[in-house]
């Protein structure tokens, strides 16, 4: 083969100059510039290992990591359906200023009681369906932020109960019409 | 060509793709390749290469079959919650990590068994019509491949994707459509993001370049040294970076992936040539699989390197950081470098008073140390760089005799392919009678009994050979005289580590060649009795080059 | 008598206040809060038992049969927690609780289970309780009264001048002495057997296994009683109180640091260097030991359980954050636990150590703490509580480090 430019022909030229931007677009790609500021952002399986409890993210990074990315969320969302074993979806609220104070989901009711022992608690009681498996933690996904998590007690009589300010971020997402609730 | 200055601060968010470049998509390879679950990187350099070829080329068809037909293992292993539990489980995307997750999942489950069947080196779907496996080996850059487009596409159109595909049939030839349907979201995010305006820029500029200085009948042989020190001196200055010049090794890597491209250009051209009238590739449709060849071939040298910085051989300090770094260009000019000697040289040693210019000029240095630098006087010589790539060279063959020796130590099989990559042309037939495999067959038994002995007579001259027996001495010398990381003997009591030896000496030889080739092509070029005055020459060169970019008065 | 009253609930650990009682929506379990906070105390399962009826005594009583009640330490014994509580409910009821700060007319200190028929079961430890409220009873211008079960009466004798006491076999005595009502008569007089194995079902999802009631007193009440269905439960040794050889008391708990030698890292040699625990400390542990060392003349069985607080990731990924060790312990031998520390952590983890000792091995502490990898620290709060419960020694030990300077 001569090699020579103007004898490649078409196909040639075509292969040569794909070929061209491929290695220069895989070069450029491999090193993509000295600013590395920017903090990378959580992955599917580092979400994967948050939404499991296998290796949660700092609170403050995963809250700036969806505030930079509104993908992250429909990912985090996502992974967590799928790790739950029950979810609760959005609720259809009359407006969007609307406090939830019951909500459920496939297998499960989830009530918010103010606790008449201290004025500025709520009870938070989830009632199952079934009691196998037991969750063990109570995830909250609200429209904005990061998730909320609480651990949750062995269900007695298929009741769960806990205890929380009622200014908490948990609360507030949970009477959030539009966040997702998440049983793991 | 202007005096360049170097720009006052530089933004932090590029998101231009104008520019070429897409912020969104270097972000989301960025994700993949610094996803870490506590135990260090997931996924490793190798794999994290791959993908990017595997995107810059756009072959990832076969791949994303591949993946269907992994989601479906992963979807049975991963019980209630399905294939992320398993694919994004593993903390480390090695092969013995799949291994591990699939086979305890497929204690559990039925369908293992029946549709899925492990195998030696994976699993194998059994489908109605058809088998199909994947290996354990595989899987990382499958893994690795789903949280790319998982990224790059978001959540919810790729579950749409891989659910439509578990919810169909259970088929091997179900498989393609859903693939396809992957494949067609990635090609259509990857045709905004990829940044391929700016390589078609460059590509324009350099062939422009070449046609020009060299004539349209212009062939690799015209894409030399001279080239490359001309397209710097006198091609459009702006480098990568906006606002700062170009750099000398940019540009020689540049025209590196040009010969390659070339070559590729004039194989395909031959090829077409044989092909029967009315072939049915339409003209100018490249296939992405040949694509993903050359890059491949393109990148085989720099994979070593790669692979020294993967475990198990990361276990092991073979190279110290400054071996590395000088390796590093020699690498990734891929089989260009001996085609490029002089520029080679160069970029070595004027890059490296680039890089401080450089840096010089981010900080906004006063204009007198812009000037010393310069001026070029401190710089290393041609003669000193080759003094220390011989030196270079002696010590990679001691580490590699090293590994040979720790490898011996251990009992290991892979020894032997050492000893045999040492002296390529050893008649090791003596070795025969030591295996004593007993059906007297012209393959030398490596069975566990029969290796120890083997193993053994490797030092016997009687039996190997003086030169064989020699090497093995050597051998165990180097390995007394070491003391990097992982060659100590209470370190290599650890036979998990002796995996990292067997991994690692290929590639401590391979980057060994590399650096022998591209040192004999520069002894062609550059006679020992030239090198001063050439040095001088190009210095001069390089000095008033750099006073023009930096803003420095002559 | 007449005026308000505040209950003090006794523990080993000090008197803890019954601070507010608050009827509850019906559809909560009843629930025991630390300080008016947020924080539900592991004893809550036990107390909503004893509040709900038929099992419970409270909702028979005051007629609810959901409560808050706060109080203002931790309560983690098994029962003893009856008897205080059971008053504040009565209390409450008839409006006579001196809730939050309200001044009181008269503190009641009491310790004590009751049972199905409102008899005063007695309970271990009652001397060190007492000795613990020693401040209470010392400070002047409160009127007190001490209640315990008869059969602790003995106790009592430390008390200081001017602290009245009352030890009394029933619940209805106590009443009367306050001022109140006798509890309602049940229709039919049945013995209850008040036990723990009721809570087993919900135990055993935890991994716990339920441990055995106390051994049954003789019935007060003359009247023919009516056994309940009979409850699966474990045969039961000797009690535990009555004198043994082996003295718990003789047996040293220390805590020691595994240090790196030389200001190598961990994983190397090691040295162990015995601490005070709780004490301050210098960076860079790589482990931490608990010893278990009989100084007595007679042999028993040690139960050791060692365990990381709170949650770190590499512990969520398979290494341990818990070990447990257990055996004979002759004279002059001893038992250890280790555990490494999270080497990657650069605050202070805080340890905790339990051991339990008895004469002999003790087939439900052994099970119960077979399960112990899935022990939380609320699981072997309860677990205390009923060793106790069950006349073993249990001690505790807290112990923090911090692992990387």
């Amino acid at each position: 083969m001569t090699g020579r430019w103007n004898d490649l022909g078409a196909d040639g030229h075509a292969m040569a100059e794909a070929a061209f931007v491929a290695l220069e677009t895989a070069a450029t790609l491999d090193d993509p510039g000295f600013d590395r500021a920017t903090p990378a952002r959580p992955s599917p399986s580092a979400l994967w290992a948050h939404a499991t409890g296998a290796a949660p993210i700092p609170r403050a990074e995963l809250a700036a990591a969806l505030l930079a990315d509104p993908g992250l969320r429909e990912t985090l969302e996502g992974l967590m359906r799928r790790a739950a074993v029950a979810t609760g979806p959005r609720v259809a609220a009359a407006s969007t200023a609307e406090r939830v104070t019951e909500r459920g989901g496939d297998g499960f009711r989830l009530r918010l009681l103010p606790a008449r022992g201290a004025v500025d608690q709520t009870w938070v009681m989830i009632d199952l369906d079934r009691p196998d498996p037991a969750p063990s933690r109570l995830t909250v996904l609200p429209a904005d932020g990061p998730p909320e998590s609480v651990a949750l007690d062995a269900p007695v009589d298929g009741a769960v109960q806990l205890l929380a300010e009622t200014a908490s971020a948990l609360v507030r997402a949970l009477a959030d019409p539009a966040a997702t609730v998440f049983l793991h | 060509m202007g005096v360049m200055q170097a720009m006052d601060g530089v933004s932090a968010e590029r998101t231009a793709i104008e520019g070429g470049r897409s912020a969104a998509l270097e972000q989301a390879l960025r994700t993949v390749a610094e996803t870490d679950l506590g135990s260090g990187p997931k996924y490793s350099a190798l794999v994290v290469r791959e993908l990017t070829r595997t995107i810059s080329t756009r072959g990832y068809g076969r791949p994303l079959l591949e993946l269907m037909h992994l989601i479906r293992i992963a979807e049975a292993a991963g019980g209630r919650h399905g294939w992320p539990a398993v694919l994004f489980a593993v903390p480390v995307a090695r092969a013995a990590g799949f291994r591990g997750a699939i086979q305890r999942a497929a204690g559990g489950c039925r369908a293992f068994g029946s549709d899925f069947e492990l195998v030696e080196d994976g699993v194998e779907i059994a489908y109605p019509d058809g088998r199909f496996r994947v290996t354990y080996g595989r899987m990382a850059f499958l893994a690795a491949l789903v949280e790319f487009a998982i990224t790059a596409l978001g959540w919810r159109a790729v579950d749409a994707v891989l659910r439509a595909w578990l919810e169909d049939r259970f088929a091997l030839r179900a498989a393609g459509p859903h693939a396809n349907a992957l494949a067609r979201l990635l090609y259509d995010h990857l045709k905004d993001h990829l940044p391929t305006v700016q390589a078609l820029r460059s590509y324009r500029r350099l062939t422009r370049f070449l046609s020009t200085t060299r004539g349209d009948g212009f062939g690799l042989d015209d894409l030399d040294d001279a080239t490359v020190l001309a397209f710097w001196l006198g091609g459009d200055a702006s480098g990568e970076e906006p606002g700062e010049p170009r750099t000398f090794r940019a540009t020689l890597e540049q025209v590196a992936r040009m010969r390659t491209a070339m070559q590729a250009g004039a194989e395909r051209r031959s090829v077409d040539r044989a092909a029967p009238i009315g072939g049915d590739r339409s003209a100018g449709e490249v296939d992405p699989d040949t694509l993903l060849g050359v890059l491949e071939a393109h990148d085989r040298p720099a994979d070593p390197l790669r692979l020294l910085a993967t475990p198990p051989a990361s276990a092991i300090k073979f190279l110290t950081g400054r071996e590395t770094e000088s390796l590093d260009l020699i690498a990734t000019l891929g089989p260009q470098a001996p085609a490029l000697p002089l520029s080679v040289l160069r970029a070595e040693i004027f890059g490296a008073a680039q890089s401080r210019l450089t840096q010089a000029a981010r900080r906004r240095a006063p204009a007198t140390e812009l000037a010393t630098l310069t001026a070029l006087t401190d710089c290393e010589s041609y003669d000193q760089r080759l003094d220390y790539w011989n030196r270079l060279d002696g010590q990679l063959r001691r580490i590699a005799l090293a590994s040979l020796a720790a490898l011996l130590d251990a009992g290991r099989a892979e020894a032997v392919g050492e000893v045999l990559a040492h002296v390529p042309d050893a008649d090791l037939s003596g070795l025969r009678g030591v295996a004593a495999s007993g059906d007297g067959g012209r393959v030398v038994s490596l069975g566990e009994r029969a290796l120890g002995g083997v193993l053994a007579a490797l030092a016997d001259p009687t039996v190997v050979g003086a030169a064989v027996a020699g090497v093995v001495v050597e051998a165990r010398a180097a390995l007394r005289a070491v003391s990097r990381r992982g060659f100590g003997p209470e370190e290599r009591r650890d036979p998990s580590g002796i995996d990292g030896f067997a991994a690692g000496a290929p590639a401590v030889r391979s980057a060994r060649e590399a650096l022998a080739r591209i040192r004999r092509a520069v002894d062609a070029v550059l006679p020992t009795d030239d090198r001063g005055g050439r040095f001088a020459v190009d210095r001069s060169v390089f000095a008033e080059r750099f006073a023009e970019l930096y803003g420095v008065a002559p | 008598m007449t005026g308000r009253v505040q209950v003090v609930v006794a523990t080993t650990e000090g008197p803890s206040t019954v601070l507010r009682v608050t009827p509850e929506d019906p559809s909560l379990r009843s629930v025991v809060c630390l300080g008016r906070g947020t924080t539900v105390l592991p004893i809550s399962r036990a107390y909503d038992a004893f509040v709900r009826a038929p099992t419970g005594v409270v909702e028979r009583a005051v007629g609810h049969r959901s409560f808050r009640t706060d109080v203002s330490a931790p309560i983690d014994d098994g029962d003893s927690w009856q008897l205080g509580l059971y008053l504040a409910h009565r209390l409450k009821a008839a409006g006579r609780l001196a809730e939050d700060d309200e001044p009181a007319d008269l503190v009641l200190w009491a310790t004590g289970a009751v049972d199905g028929d409102l008899a005063v079961r007695p309970v271990a430890q009652v001397d060190e309780k007492l000795r613990r409220s020693a401040g209470l009873f010392a400070a002047e211008g409160t009127r007190m009264l001490v209640v315990v079960s008869a059969d602790r009466a003995d106790a009592l004798a430390g008390l200081p001048a001017g602290v009245r006491s009352r030890p009394a076999r029933t619940v209805a005595e106590i009443l009367g002495e306050l001022g109140l009502e006798p509890p309602p008569r049940p229709a039919r007089a049945r013995r209850l057997r008040w036990s723990l194995a009721g809570l087993a079902a919900a135990a055993v999802v935890a991994g716990a296994v339920a441990l055995v009631p106390r051994p049954q007193a003789p019935p007060v009440d003359p009247t023919p009683v009516l056994l309940a269905p009979a409850t699966p439960h474990v045969a039961v040794g000797p009690p535990a109180f009555s004198p043994p050889a082996f003295d718990p008391a003789a047996v040293g708990l220390a805590v020691l640091e595994a240090r790196p030698q030389d200001d190598a890292a961990c994983g190397g040699g090691e040295r162990l260097v015995a601490v005070e625990p709780g004490g301050p400390t210098a960076p860079g542990v790589c482990a931490v030991v608990v010893r278990a060392a009989n100084g007595g003349a007679a042999a028993g069985f040690v139960w050791l359980v060692l365990l990381a607080e709170g949650s770190f990731r590499e512990y969520a990924a398979g290494s341990r954050s818990v070990e447990a060790a257990s055996g004979p312990l002759a004279p002059g031998d001893r038992v250890e636990a280790r555990l490494a520390a999270p080497s990657w952590v650069r605050r202070p983890v805080v340890f905790r150590a339990l051991m339990v000792l008895a004469d002999r091995e003790r087939e439900e502490a052994t099970r119960a703490l077979a399960s112990v990898d899935g022990l939380s620290a609320g699981d072997l709060d309860r677990l205390t509580g009923q060793f106790r419960e069950l006349g073993l020694d249990v001690r505790t030990l807290r112990h923090s480090i911090q692992p990387r300077p």
